[in-house]
């Protein structure tokens, strides 16, 4: 059975060297007053705008099994397909931080801001990462008080985009206002959708040496597990 | 040309009503409209484009540098068509079907611009036939496909073969880059270049159609 919460802004609100990073910068261009100028702007229409909600449901490990081979696209070793059958415990998700700030942010492209638009695109992606650990947090709190959750994305290590489908047949995030189109993509377009394994720490314990690993230029992951082991 | 040298800088600043009025005042003194695209505008540009490159600014101020320039080509643009002074060519730009990242294609549509070509943005979720369509139908002599997800890249090959099916690759060449995608992936569905960033993407777009400036 699935769940909605809601949660207030400021819980997912990234902080400036987040917003830098996303853009490539370190925290220091915020010294230069028409970039720091540009931010200021944008996080008053974060505030204005951003509502985050999300759709939850736990999940049998049997059958998320079926739900993972989605049409059958996934590389054929990734992480997720590794660890999720020693998880304690499997949540699906679907979240968004608002259609009326993924709105703003389109409305700045649509106008060429890019300046604004990108500012105010980098704090609504970051908040939707945010999201998705904030839901890892509010899911794992309902397991033990020793567990580590982290959450996993479709389009990304190996899962294939299309397993977008099968996790919004189960989920029915249309209940919260997410839809998926053909391409597999999610309106409001800042949404993040997946599944948070819950387990023991270690579970969340692989290298990145998967086929897909060479061509990733962020390796983002080993900045995941660091923070998941410094916790 | 001082009265250019203002404008350059006020682009460079990311000043944009500046950067209109001063343009404005260029037209009034009779400066040949492509004097101050190329001297003024497009000269603003570069440097900006590579102080990018050397990591002297960041992305908002190029940003803010482009829009600058979009003003001030609001009032070039009419007299550049009405003597039909031409640009360096046509681009079409776009995030690959099912890739809904747009910010990297942003950039490399602007440093285009900033270059002096006219580019055509289809936006994200583009399709392989949305692709090659426009390309034919505008007379484009370049494709620039952009992906963020491993998962989408492999619609830029489909690109690639359409324009190959469709007997194009003479007229019609390929260039592809976001942050998964690679020079070894790029040979490997046969497309004809690589950007590794927006501005060796403007430098490989030249060397695809000959430009030497």
């Amino acid at each position: 059975m699935s769940e909605v919460l809601t949660f207030p802004s400021s819980d997912v609100a990234p902080s400036d060297a987040d917003v830098c990073a996303q853009q490539g910068m370190p925290p220091t261009a915020l010294e230069r007053p028409r970039v720091a100028q540009l931010l200021e702007t944008a996080r008053r229409t974060f505030d204005e705008t951003c509502a985050p909600r999300a759709v939850v449901a736990l999940i049998a490990r049997d059958e998320f099994a079926a739900l993972y081979v989605g049409q059958g696209r996934n590389d054929e070793r990734t992480p997720v397909g590794e660890i999720y059958g020693t998880a304690d415990a499997l949540y699906l998700f679907a979240a968004t931080v608002g259609a009326e700030l993924s709105q703003r942010v389109q409305e700045l492209f649509r106008t060429r801001d890019y300046a604004a638009a990108a500012m105010l695109d980098a704090l609504a992606s970051q908040a939707a990462d945010n999201l998705a650990n904030r839901i890892s947090v509010h899911v794992n709190g309902t397991v033990r008080n020793d567990t580590a959750a982290l959450p996993y994305s479709p389009g990304y290590c190996g899962w294939h985009i299309s397993g977008q489908r099968a996790l919004f047949d189960f989920l029915r995030p249309e209940q919260i206002d997410i839809t998926l189109n053909d391409a597999y993509l999610m309106q409001p377009l800042k949404s993040v959708s997946g599944v948070v394994l819950i387990g023991r720490r270690d579970l969340h314990s692989f290298e990145d040496d998967y086929e897909f690993c060479t061509t990733c230029r962020t390796h983002s992951c080993r900045a995941r597990l660091r923070a998941l082991r410094a916790n | 040309m001082e009265s250019l040298t203002a404008l350059k800088n006020s682009v460079i600043g990311g000043d944009e009503d500046s950067a209109a009025d001063l343009t404005q005042r260029a037209i009034d003194a009779n400066l040949a409209p492509k004097t101050i695209l190329d001297d003024g505008l497009i000269a603003a540009m570069t440097i900006v484009g590579e102080q990018f490159k050397n990591h002297e600014v960041f992305l908002p101020e190029v940003l803010l540098a482009a829009r600058a320039m979009n003003a001030a080509m609001e009032k070039l643009k009419p007299l550049l068509l009405s003597q039909n002074v031409p640009t360096l060519g046509r681009v079409v730009i776009g995030s690959v079907q099912g890739d809904l990242h747009d910010i990297g294609k942003n950039l490399v549509g602007i440093m285009l611009k900033g270059a002096g070509f006219e580019i055509i943005d289809l936006g994200h979720d583009v399709t392989p036939a949305n692709f090659v369509d426009t390309a034919e139908s505008e007379s484009a002599g370049v494709i620039g496909m952009s992906a963020l997800l491993t998962t989408t890249m492999p619609a830029m090959k489909q690109v690639v073969d359409l324009v190959h099916d469709r007997d194009l690759d003479s007229r019609i060449k390929t260039i592809v880059g976001g942050a998964p995608v690679t020079a070894e992936f790029a040979s490997e569905i046969n497309a004809d270049a690589y950007g590794f960033d927006a501005a060796s993407a403007v430098d490989r777009v030249k060397e695809l159609l000959d430009i030497t400036q």
